[in-house]
């Protein structure tokens, strides 16, 4: 009976326990597009319109709170804004509207969802008749109210917000252009072990293009050391920049980075579309720079350095020595009572000296009559 | 005794029973649904244990009054304050995100300020915020084996210039899942010579866009 009511505590347990675990998980306040476009994935993410002067469009946006209780959640309109590397941004609500900011109207300026939950907020989107061909960026932002700063604390006082980039293209003459600016390769000012390549991508048309990076850093020999991927974004009439971080060779040395820059050129293919094989492919010139060997392998290569310059002197040494024999020292025949330690302690100069210069070997026995080479008297 | 015994070990039986969860009834059961929800792109301060840091502020040194320009600095982002991005839904295709930090007006005690983004005479003249992501700290926090800090790269240190947000962190165009923080921002603020002495905020806005 015991038993029974120990198993059955026990399964009380086992089934009370995930509950209170799985409370503390962090999933925040944020959004998506609520109507994506069955041809385009990249709209199940941002916002992606083809909109001709003069027309209008209404959209939803879903806005999910992930949290354990309702939250209030307002929502806005902003501007498209560059970050200082080049990225997309949303331009802050204080801001004025002079673009895709001012074309969005919501139907509501804030949401309550409750907890685990979401609700979809319309809007329309209207294109005014000034609107010049390309890309326009806005976004629609997301601000859970219960996470604003409080400013009576003083120093840095933050508030966060999720946004969705919403990009509208105005039909007409699309130009689908990269090219690369210049690209630095130097050492992290912060962590001597990384090496930073930032090159700089310059999108000359009137889209933004995902565009695929690639950055290779091979060794002066050629041997490719280390690689980056990504695809990033690059808005129209822009140039964006990333630090692509690698760590520091072991063996140290001269480097180069060479990146690459591939993106689809299609025209007719709108953002996040990919209709046809038609990319493009563009190479930057290549950033060199040296990197200093890591301690151990600086003492490795001392060593071996030190290994090789004292090979070289005895090579140098010997080599000399032959030609002074060659140039300077005069055949002598060998006489009866001759022998390698008395002609040399004659002419000044060490037995074995005189053996290597003469090939002899041990036992060093000379037999009258034999010639060898010996180095001048001395005054 | 024995008969209440019985009774404890029913009622015990019958409520674990109950609120089992559905991942041991999967064992007997061939019609178990589960439903994992697919949460949103977010940014916000955690803890070490990933709780929300309620109203997360950040202090720069304490500087005194004076004559000349002089600097204060401060760190954003640290072991109990970390700055988390969540990406948590993998089923939105072609995912990217970036990070970036943007003040929203002046530093100020209540009646006197200084602004945050003019780089006349090394922000001396007006004041200048430099923020700098590279001298920072990216984790990534989460099981597979995809997310890792590597998916990120960091901005480079940058004076706040105009209304131009400083990048912070980028992600590439992926299905990735990822959650991770970056700690150890550094912030050095440029005052100007004869700021009256004061307690000053400035507000800013971390704004993680999906684009």
């Amino acid at each position: 009976m015991k038993k029974i009511l120990l198993y059955s505590l026990f399964i009380l347990t086992l089934a009370l326990t995930p509950s209170i675990a799985s409370a503390n998980e962090y999933a925040g306040v944020g959004g998506r597009p609520a109507n994506p476009r069955e041809d385009n994935p990249r709209s199940e993410s941002i916002f992606i319109y083809e909109l001709a002067p003069g027309e209008t469009f209404s959209d939803g946006v879903q806005v999910f709170n992930n949290t354990d209780s309702a939250r209030t959640v307002r929502i806005g309109a902003v501007d498209g804004a560059l970050s200082s590397s080049g990225s997309f941004a949303c331009a802050q609500e204080k801001e004025p509207k002079i673009g895709v900011g001012s074309w969005i109207t919501l139907s509501q300026n804030s949401v309550e969802v409750p907890a685990r939950s979401d609700r979809t907020v319309d809007f329309t989107i209207t294109v005014p008749q000034s609107a010049s061909v390309g890309e326009q960026g806005g976004c629609i932002t997301m601000q859970d109210t219960a996470a604003e700063g409080n400013e009576e604390q003083g120093g840095i006082v933050l508030t966060f917000r999720s946004a969705i980039r919403v990009a509208v293209t105005i039909p007409g003459d699309i130009v689908k252009e990269i090219s690369f600016g210049p690209i630095t390769f130097k050492q992290s000012e912060n962590d001597v072990s990384l090496y930073i390549a930032t090159p700089s991508v310059l999108n000359n048309g009137n889209v933004s293009l995902d565009t695929d990076i690639t950055t290779n850093i091979v060794s002066f020999l050629g041997i490719p050391v280390a690689q980056v991927e990504g695809t990033y974004p690059v808005l129209p009439a822009s140039t964006a920049s990333w630090n692509f971080e690698f760590d520091a060779p072991f063996w140290g040395g001269f480097y180069r980075a060479d990146v690459t820059a591939s993106y689809n050129s299609n025209v007719e293919d709108s953002l996040g579309q990919e209709s046809s094989d038609q990319r493009q492919t563009v190479s930057s010139s290549s950033a060199y720079i040296f990197i200093p060997p890591a301690p151990l392998a600086a003492a490795a290569q001392i060593a071996v350095l030190a290994l090789i310059i004292a090979g070289i002197t005895l090579l140098v040494r010997n080599l000399r020595h032959k030609r002074v024999v060659a140039k300077k020292w005069h055949t002598y025949t060998v006489k009866e009572g001759d022998s390698v330690q008395k002609i040399a302690k004659a002419r000044h100069i060490s037995w074995k000296k005189l053996a290597t210069a003469n090939k002899l070997k041990a036992p060093y026995h000379l037999e009258p009559g034999h010639k060898i080479k010996i180095p001048p008297a001395k005054d | 005794m024995k008969r209440l015994s019985k009774i404890i070990a029913a009622i015990a039986l019958v409520a674990g029973v109950t609120f089992i969860p559905t991942s041991v009834f999967a064992q007997v059961s061939s019609d178990v649904t589960q439903e994992i929800e697919a949460g949103t792109l977010s940014t916000a301060i955690l803890d070490a244990s990933r709780v929300v840091v309620p109203s997360p502020s950040f202090t720069m040194s304490t500087t005194g009054f004076s004559f000349d320009c002089q600097t204060s600095t401060g760190t954003l982002g640290s072991g109990t304050q970390r700055l988390y991005v969540i990406n948590p839904d993998a089923t939105l295709a072609g995912q990217s995100w970036n990070l970036s930090l943007a003040a929203t007006g002046d530093w100020t005690d209540g009646g006197n300020s200084y602004t945050y983004n003019d780089g006349a005479n090394a922000g001396c003249d007006n004041g200048q915020l430099t923020v700098n992501p590279s001298a920072g700290t990216v984790t990534a926090d989460c099981a597979s084996t995809a997310c890792t800090s590597a998916v990120v790269t960091r901005g480079s240190s940058t004076p706040m210039s105009g209304a131009t947000p400083v990048n912070i962190l980028t992600s590439t165009v992926g299905d990735t899942l990822w959650r991770g923080y970056i700690t150890g921002i550094s912030l050095s603020q440029a005052i100007p010579g004869e700021t009256p002495a004061g307690n000053y905020t400035l507000p800013v806005t971390l704004t993680v866009v999906a684009s």
